[in-house]
C-alpha cells in the first residue's frame, strides 16, 4: 500500500488504467466462459433429452414384452464401440436394471439403490437433468402406447464430454482477450500517460517553487479548462502574487531601513553642526585676533580644513529639498544637458528626450540635483549610451534615466541607496543617498531596473497645485 | 469323363440364357440362424451356385425366428429351409429331410455351454442359480431344448432357476451377449461358435466353454409339404454333389462345413427324446 502511495503518478495512473482493462476482460472472459459451460451443458441436455425419447420409445415394445436382448440392442446403438464416457440404463418398474448398455457395470437385476450413480436418480425422478459425480444424468420414463410407465431409461454422461467443446470456446476467448488486452493496454497506458503528464508537470513545478525565483515560461503548465489546467493557472497567479508580495516586502524593509538610516544620519549631523560651527567660529575669531604664530596658524589650517570637509559631509547628508527654489523650466534642463555634455564629449551617445515646454510646479534646485546625480552616474557606469526621457503628466513628471552599462548585481541593488556603501572606484557613495533623500521629500517614486545590459531609472514626481 | 463335362457345359449355357431361367419360378429356401446367417453376399453366391445346377432360380429367404420359417413352410409360402433338428422332429410327419450337413467328418453337432471368459468359476449349470441365461431361440435344439432337458435332470424348475432369461433370436447373438457381459451364461450351437471363432475370434475369446453337449443330428434343409418328391431329390443331389467341384468347395468352406449326406430320421433321436422329456406340445 505504501509502495502503492509512493508510486509515481507517471506509472499509479497507467498502472490504474491497465488494472481496470485487465479486470474487465478477465470478467468479460469469466462470465463468457460460464455461458460457454452453460450452453455446452444445455446443449447436451437438449441432445441427451433427444436421444432419451427416441431410445424411451424404441424401448417400449421390448419392455412390454419382456424382450432383455432387443432392449440390450436398443441400448447400445447409440453408442460406439468402447465407448465408456456414455452409458444407458433402463430401469424396470421395480426399480432394477433391467438392461444396460455396460452390463458389466450395471449388472442385469440389480436394485438401483444400490448403484451409486444411479441412486439418485431414483429421488428425482422428474427432474431431467442432475449431476452425480463425474456424471451427468439424464432421466427418461418408457411408457407403452396407452401411457403407462414400464420404467424409465437413465443416460449417463461424463462431464469430459462437455469439455471438448467448452475447451474450444475457452481457447478462442482466451485468444480474443489476449487479442484484447494487447490493443487496449498500450492504449490504457498512453491515455494514462496523457492524463498524468499535466499532473506531472504541475508537480514539477511545484518542487521548483520553493527553490527561487521562477517565471511561468519555465512551467509548461496545462492550458485547459479542466482541474488541472485551473489548478496550473492559480498556481502561476499565485506564484505571480507572491513574487509582487516578495518584492513589495524587499521594498518595504528597504524603504523602512533608509528612513531609519535617514532619521539617524539627519540626527547626528544636527548635532555635529552645533558644535562645528562653534569650532569653526573660534577658529576665525582666534584669525582675527590672534598673534600670527606660524606654528599656529598652519595648526588652525590644518583643522579648519578638516572640519570643513567635516560640514561639507553633514551638509550633504542632510538633504533639504524644502529649499526655497524656482519652479523648474526647459532652461534647467538645457543648463543640465550643457553640463553633461561636457561628460560626454565624443565617448558616448546621449540620447535626450526631454518633454518640457514650460514651467512646472516642481523646485528645480532638488530636481536638478536629482537628474545631475543620476546623469553623471549614468555617464560613469555606460559603455555606448545615456539617455534621458522626461515626459510631463497630468500629475507630474515621468523621469528615465538608462544606460548600457555593467548590470548592477541583484544584492547591491538591495542596498542601491544607502550612504557609504559604495563599490571600489565609485565615488563616495552618497549621491544616490541624495537622490533618494530628495525623492522621498518630493513625495515621488524611484524604481531601479537593471538587467541585461541595461539599467534604468524610473522616477515619478507629482506635482502638487495647491 | 467327357460326356459330364459336355453336360456340365449344356447347363452352363442353358443358365446363360436368362430367358429360360427366369421362366421357372424361383426356389426359395428357408434360412434360420443354425448358421450364420448375416452374409448376404454369400447366400447370393450360394444361390447362384444353386440355381445354375438346379436351372432355376434359387431365393433365399431369411425370417428372424425359427418359428417363422417354420409356419411359411408349413403355408408353403418357401419350399425348402434350413432349420434346426427340434423344429424338425416336431413336424416330422409333414417335413421331409433333404441333406444334412456334414462338420467336422459327421453329420453331428453340439451345444455348448458358454460364460465369459473373467467367469472362471462357473463349471455347470448348476453355478448359474439366480443368474442372467440367454438361449438363442425357442425352436432351437441346442440353443433352448438342450439346456431345459439338463435343467429338468438337475430336478430345478426352468422357468424359475435363473434369474433371467432371454431369446437373441440368434446363436450368434448368444456369443455375444455373454462376451459383453450382459448374460452370466448362453446355450449356443457348437458349429456355429466353432465357425464364428474361426472368423471372429475377438468375439469368441472373450468367452469360455464350460459344457459341451453330447452330439445330435445337425440341422438339416427340409423340404416343405408341398414340394413335389423329384425338386426334393434334384436338390438332395445337387447339395451332396457340392463338394465334388471347386466351386461347391469354396461355398463349403465358406460355411465350415465338410459336405452334405443324405442323412436319416435316426439322426434326430436324441431330440426327438429330449423334446419328450421336456414334454412340451
Amino acid at each position: 500500500m505504501k509502495l502503492w502511495r509512493d508510486l509515481s503518478y507517471r506509472y499509479k495512473v497507467p498502472l490504474a488504467l491497465s488494472l481496470v482493462i485487465v479486470v474487465t476482460a478477465l470478467i468479460v472472459s469469466l462470465i463468457l466462459l460460464a455461458h460457454a459451460w452453460r450452453d455446452a451443458r444445455e446443449q447436451l441436455a437438449t441432445n441427451a433429452a433427444a436421444l432419451g425419447r427416441v431410445v424411451a420409445r424404441s424401448l417400449a415394445p421390448a419392455l412390454l414384452h419382456d424382450d432383455a436382448w432387443t432392449a440390450f440392442e436398443i441400448l447400445r446403438t447409440p453408442l460406439e464401440a468402447g465407448e465408456n464416457r456414455r452409458f444407458l440404463v433402463v430401469i424396470d418398474r421395480g426399480g432394477r436394471i433391467y438392461a444396460a448398455s455396460d452390463p458389466r457395470r450395471f449388472r442385469t437385476l440389480t436394485p438401483v439403490t444400490e448403484v451409486p450413480e444411479l441412486k439418485a436418480t431414483v429421488a428425482t425422478e422428474g427432474k431431467p437433468l442432475h449431476e452425480v459425480g463425474e456424471w451427468i444424468l439424464l432421466n427418461q420414463p418408457v411408457r407403452a402406447e396407452d401411457g403407462t410407465v414400464l420404467g424409465r431409461v437413465v443416460m449417463g454422461y461424463h462431464r469430459d464430454l462437455v469439455l471438448p467443446h467448452f475447451h474450444a470456446t475457452v481457447r478462442q476467448v482466451l485468444i480474443a482477450t489476449a487479442a484484447a488486452l494487447l490493443l487496449l493496454l498500450p492504449l490504457g497506458w498512453y491515455a494514462g500517460n496523457a492524463l498524468a503528464v499535466p499532473l506531472l508537470r504541475l508537480a514539477d513545478c511545484f518542487s521548483r517553487a520553493g527553490r527561487g525565483p521562477l517565471s511561468p515560461s519555465e512551467c509548461r503548465l496545462d492550458r485547459g479548462a479542466d482541474e488541472i489546467g485551473l489548478l496550473g493557472r492559480r498556481f502561476q497567479a499565485m506564484l505571480l502574487e507572491l513574487e509582487e508580495k516578495q518584492r513589495l516586502e524587499r521594498q518595504m524593509v528597504a524603504t523602512q531601513r533608509l528612513a531609519a538610516i535617514g532619521r539617524l544620519t539627519a540626527g547626528i549631523a544636527h548635532e555635529v553642526n552645533n558644535p562645528l560651527g562653534g569650532m569653526l567660529n573660534a577658529i576665525s575669531t582666534y584669525r582675527r585676533h590672534g598673534r600670527g604664530d606660524p606654528l599656529a596658524e598652519r595648526t588652525l589650517g590644518l583643522i579648519e580644513r578638516g572640519l570643513t570637509q567635516i560640514r561639507e559631509t553633514v551638509g550633504a547628508l542632510l538633504v533639504d529639498a524644502k529649499l526655497e527654489s524656482h519652479p523648474l523650466s526647459p532652461t534647467d534642463l538645457a543648463d543640465l544637458r550643457t553640463l553633461i555634455h561636457a561628460q560626454v564629449r565624443e565617448r558616448l551617445q546621449l540620447d535626450w528626450a526631454v518633454a518640457l515646454n514650460e514651467p512646472v510646479p516642481l523646485p528645480a534646485t532638488p530636481v536638478r540635483q536629482i537628474l545631475l546625480n543620476l546623469l553623471l552616474n549614468a555617464c560613469h557606469a555606460a559603455e555606448k549610451r545615456v539617455a534621458l526621457r522626461l515626459d510631463t503628466q497630468a500629475d507630474g513628471l515621468l523621469l528615465q534615466i538608462e544606460n548600457d552599462g555593467r548590470t548592477i548585481p541583484p544584492k547591491r541593488l538591495e542596498h542601491l541607496y544607502e550612504p557609504f556603501v559604495e563599490e571600489e572606484g565609485e565615488g563616495r557613495g552618497l549621491g544616490l543617498w541624495i537622490v533618494y533623500q530628495l525623492v522621498r521629500q518630493l513625495d515621488g517614486r524611484i524604481d531601479v531596473t537593471s538587467e541585461h545590459g541595461l539599467t534604468r531609472f524610473t522616477l515619478f514626481l507629482p506635482i502638487k497645485r495647491s | 469323363m467327357p460326356l459330364l463335362r459336355a453336360l456340365w457345359i449344356t447347363v452352363l449355357c442353358l443358365a446363360c440364357m436368362v430367358s429360360a431361367a427366369e421362366e421357372k419360378t424361383p426356389l426359395r429356401i428357408g434360412t434360420t440362424p443354425v448358421f450364420l446367417d448375416d452374409q448376404i453376399g454369400f447366400l447370393d453366391q450360394w444361390a447362384t451356385y444353386l440355381g445354375l445346377r438346379l436351372n432355376q432360380p434359387v431365393r433365399f429367404v431369411q425370417r428372424a425366428s425359427y418359428r417363422q420359417i417354420v409356419r411359411e413352410l408349413m403355408e408353403g409360402n418357401i419350399d425348402f429351409a434350413w432349420i434346426c433338428g427340434y423344429p424338425f422332429v416336431r413336424e416330422e410327419e409333414r417335413l421331409r429331410l433333404v441333406a444334412v450337413p456334414v462338420w467336422q467328418g459327421e453329420p453331428r453337432y453340439r451345444s455348448y455351454l458358454i460364460v465369459p471368459r473373467e467367469d472362471t468359476v462357473t463349471q455347470s449349470l448348476r453355478d448359474l442359480e439366480g443368474r442372467i441365461f440367454a438361449y438363442s431361440d425357442p425352436l432351437s435344439n441346442s440353443g433352448w431344448l438342450y439346456p431345459q432337458t439338463q435343467l429338468k435332470a438337475m430336478g430345478v424348475d426352468p422357468q424359475r432357476y435363473f434369474g433371467r432369461t432371454f431369446f437373441t433370436w440368434s446363436h450368434r447373438k448368444v456369443v455375444e451377449a455373454v462376451a459383453l457381459g450382459f448374460a452370466d451364461a448362453g446355450a449356443v450351437d457348437g458349429y456355429v461358435y466353432e465357425t464364428l471363432a474361426r472368423l471372429h475370434p475377438e468375439i469368441t475369446s472373450r468367452t469360455r466353454v464350460v459344457h459341451r453337449s453330447p452330439p445330435f443330428g445337425f440341422p438339416p434343409l427340409v423340404a416343405a409339404p408341398h414340394v413335389d418328391e423329384v425338386d426334393r431329390l434334384r436338390l438332395r443331389s445337387v447339395l451332396l454333389s457340392m463338394s465334388n467341384d471347386a466351386e461347391g468347395r469354396r461355398l463349403l468352406q465358406h460355411l465350415n462345413l465338410d459336405g452334405f449326406t443324405a442323412g436319416n430320421s435316426h439322426l434326430f433321436d436324441s431330440i426327438r427324446e429330449a423334446w419328450r422329456q421336456v414334454g412340451r406340445p
